[in-house]
């Protein structure tokens, strides 16, 4: 792979083009790379606004119609549902888990499962978060297994 | 409360079907009338207790296998109401309650192994597409 980058100050906007025989896997994957970079969301802590990329998001939750930002240390209000962080993170690694919950598949450690049938993502940061059946197709697909 | 009350819904239309064929059979076998309503409020009990048994076991809060063991203990009290509804048409000796209970406990944990070695391999799965990605990662 040749990576060339062409700095010149007149360029208002990135413009990043992929030249490549064929659409595969790994072309995908630098696609999705890039449109996980490429967002940026704004978290709130006591009244101040801080700037958040993907990368260092784990999780979203929402809790009383108030959607959070977990990232590795703190927690960011913002100002944004669920189904529109949804929408703004489509085809990066950030997916919906559970009905309050979009984790970052990126920061997941490992699974669990209890007795119960309940599924668990720990991640990076040895938080677990809660993995509802339903999503576990979607989640399979992302790691890059078969959608059963 | 609304997830509680589906389930109850759900329970409430499987349990009654069986409890109305059961009090048909005592009809014509044994001419006996057990009583609409009788029926129904011991229905209506019975699909309490086992939507409430459900609810703590499909609960996040807690460990799992004290759900688990809490859901079997909570559906106990249903097989009395069962034994209330029918007495002895259905059952004729004392120990036929305790045996039911030991039987529903058998059933109980057998669909608990078969659900959680079922779970354990879809989570072996991830685990591996997990190192799979990460060792691919690597390697590029």
């Amino acid at each position: 792979m040749i990576v060339r980058v062409n700095e010149n100050p007149k360029i208002k906007d990135i413009e990043v083009v992929i030249n490549c025989k064929e659409r595969d896997k790994f072309i995908l994957e630098i696609e999705k790379s890039l449109t996980y970079l490429n967002k940026v969301i704004t978290g709130k802590i006591d009244g101040r606004n801080f700037t958040l990329t993907p990368n260092q998001i784990f999780y979203f939750d929402s809790i009383d119609n108030k959607v959070f930002a977990y990232t590795k240390d703190k927690v960011y209000d913002v100002n944004l549902k669920l189904y529109q962080l949804e929408d703004i993170f489509l085809k990066t690694p950030l997916i919906r888990i559970n009905k309050n919950t979009i984790l970052n598949t990126k920061k997941i450690k490992s699974f669990r499962s209890s007795f119960n049938g309940k599924m668990e993502a720990i991640l990076k940061n040895n938080e677990a978060v809660i993995i509802s059946r339903k999503y576990v197709p979607i989640l399979r697909e992302i790691l890059g297994g078969k959608r059963k | 409360m609304k997830k509680y009350f589906n389930t109850f819904v759900k329970t409430f239309f499987f349990t009654s079907l069986p409890m109305i064929l059961l009090a048909l059979i005592i009809y014509r076998r044994l001419n006996i009338n057990l009583g609409y309503i009788r029926i129904t409020l011991g229905t209506i009990l019975i699909s309490i207790f086992i939507s409430i048994a459900i609810s703590v076991f499909k609960s996040d809060k807690g460990k799992g296998y004290i759900n688990a063991i809490l859901g079997y203990i909570i559906i106990i009290p249903a097989l009395f109401v069962f034994r209330y509804i029918f007495g002895t048409y259905v059952f004729k000796t004392v120990w036929l309650i305790y045996i039911l209970i030991a039987v529903i406990g058998i059933i109980y944990g057998i669909a608990l192994l078969v659900a959680s070695k079922k779970y354990k391999s879809e989570v072996n799965e991830l685990n591996r597409l997990l190192i799979d990605k990460d060792d691919n990662h690597l390697e590029e």
